[in-house]
């Protein structure tokens, strides 16, 4: 309950004293200071109020601590006037200093997102350092993850700050001609963790939400700074209308239920609303990019009140345009998916697949290849086929809940053959 | 803070430019040159001569050794380099972004070492 609450506000918090201390590394050891003071102290007084503003003063203070001992009084001289405007203050005040802080916090949350998805550092290592200080998680999460060592993960991080330290990579919001550019960068960053707690590779967790509703909380941070850039907003949707079917997607039993087979009554109606509000927003600024498209795609799904009412045909257009913009060969396989369901016809659908295939080999390294791969035997009624391309998707998943429906499938072919 | 950009690219990259699209390179220079001196950015920049007039040495047995042509066995040759005085990356991305890059042309930005006073 205490660790929840924690690493609810560990970003948040993170980010408000690294703007204070202008140092990540200090900022670190002092919140990871007041952390374990919180759990000892809140276990024995409960919860306070504001656990966030509570984590940010603990810390405060004990970086202000740590530059008394440094004597590093040039650092020290806004702290003290700092401290004796917040004791002079009157409750009159108050509220506009909590509008302030407000505002400071936010700043100082996006100051920290475009420091650690800045394009002068590996891919790899921007994910490693989003993880750790924009999703609060420990080594040991993210090495999950990554599936990699805690240990290389720690390099990872370690050579993060040792070149935002050395080449003075800066912890601020990019100028203006900058942004489009900067913010991209961002995107990628979050909506890859967004599908990691999707889908998590996990073995104990087939979904963490944290990860789901933290991306969602800092693209919206992104959209508030640029209402202008479409692909937020495009983003947005796409991350919400997935977040509004969370509760139908997971049997009792723990297994993956897949779109066809879930329970519409339970997607959340409020959610589907406020993606298709976002979507329609992105789209009016005449700027269509990836996640718009897809967005678009998830909002057909969740507008159909069943799986055979989808709008196929509408789907697969989408499709079309996607793949021109975007034409990687996942986007190909879903394009190929909607082709089957658009005309109902598995024979010419197949034959797209095996060609996509020999366009691109790599393909088979991919889970949902093999996935769509065995849906289509089937319903070819080539069940040997089937059952292996179900062993090979099996192979390559890591997720708890799919392996569970994938175990099935392939069982059930084996009782059919006997 | 100071800043290096390097600027390499393969020896035949400017073959074949007219003395027009030569022109257009220099004049993105000057531009660059005259902003960044502007902002007080601006330390030293510098065209080196061919890459075939470079010679290399090396002490492989404590001895000094010296050869002939670039050390570098990559097919993009250094060709010349910028020095900036910025307040932090963005900055010296953004001077160093100006550089006009022709051809498959990089340039590799490098914070060059503090001293410690």
């Amino acid at each position: 309950m205490l660790e929840q609450a924690i690493r609810k506000h560990y970003p948040a918090a993170l980010a408000s004293l690294v703007r204070r201390v202008q140092s990540l590394d200090l900022a670190e050891d002092c919140l990871q200071e007041a952390c374990s003071r919180a759990l000892d102290d809140w276990s024995r007084q409960g919860l306070p109020d504001e656990p966030g503003a509570w984590l940010v003063r603990v810390g405060h203070r004990l970086a202000i601590d740590h530059f008394r001992k440094q004597h590093r009084w040039d650092k020290l001289a806004p702290y003290i006037a700092h401290e004796m405007e917040t004791a002079e203050q009157n409750s009159a005040h108050h509220l506009e200093q909590c509008a302030q802080e407000q505002v400071f916090a936010e700043d100082a949350l996006l100051r920290l997102i475009f420091t650690c998805c800045h394009p002068a550092l590996a891919f790899e290592n921007q994910v490693a350092m989003a993880l750790k200080h924009l999703m609060g998680l420990n080594l040991q999460e993210i090495a999950r993850a990554f599936l990699q060592n805690p240990r290389a993960i720690e390099q990872r991080l370690t050579r993060a700050k040792r070149k935002i330290s050395t080449a003075n990579i800066p912890y601020h919001i990019p100028r203006a001609a900058d942004l489009p550019e900067r913010i991209d960068a961002v995107l990628t960053v979050l909506y890859l963790i967004f599908n990691e707690g999707y889908c998590s590779s996990d073995t104990d967790h087939p979904i963490r939400l944290d990860l789901c509703d933290q991306a969602i909380h800092l693209t919206r941070s992104i959209h508030r700074l640029a209402p202008e850039h479409a692909e937020t907003q495009g983003l947005l949707a796409l991350m919400l209308g997935h977040r509004a079917r969370h509760y139908a997607r997971l049997s009792p039993l723990g297994e993956w239920v897949p779109m066809e087979h879930q329970d519409r009554t339970l997607w959340d109606q409020q959610l589907i609303q406020l993606a298709d509000h976002y979507l329609t927003q992105a789209l009016q600024l005449g700027r269509a990019g990836p996640y718009q498209l897809q967005a678009a795609i998830v909002a057909l799904h969740n507008q159909a009140s069943t799986f055979e009412t989808t709008d196929w045909k509408q789907i697969l257009l989408l499709y079309n345009l996607l793949q021109d913009i975007q034409p990687s060969p996942v986007v190909r396989l879903n394009r190929v998916v909607a082709l089957w369901y658009a005309t109902g016809d598995a024979t010419q659908a197949q034959a797209a697949l095996t060609k996509l295939r020999e366009d691109q080999p790599r393909l088979t390294q991919y889970l949902g290849y093999h996935i769509t791969q065995a849906h289509l035997l089937e319903a070819l009624n080539r069940a040997e086929e089937a059952q292996t391309a179900y062993k090979n998707a099996l192979e390559l998943s890591a997720n708890s809940a799919e392996r569970k429906v994938l175990i099935k499938k392939i069982n059930r072919f084996s009782s059919q053959s006997h | 803070m100071k800043y290096l950009a390097l600027i390499y690219h393969t020896p035949d990259a400017l073959d074949g430019l007219s003395e027009a699209d030569i022109q257009a390179l220099m004049d993105e220079h000057s531009q660059l040159q005259k902003k960044s001196k502007a902002e007080g950015r601006f330390v030293v920049a510098d065209r080196l001569e061919d890459a075939t007039s470079a010679t290399t040495l090396s002490r492989p047995d404590g001895k000094l050794m010296i050869s002939d042509g670039p050390f570098s066995e990559t097919k993009e040759v250094l060709v010349g380099y910028y020095l900036f005085d910025c307040d932090h990356l963005d900055q010296a991305i953004e001077l160093a972004g100006m550089i006009p890059m022709p051809n498959g042309t990089k340039v590799e930005v490098r914070p060059v070492k503090n001293h410690i006073e």
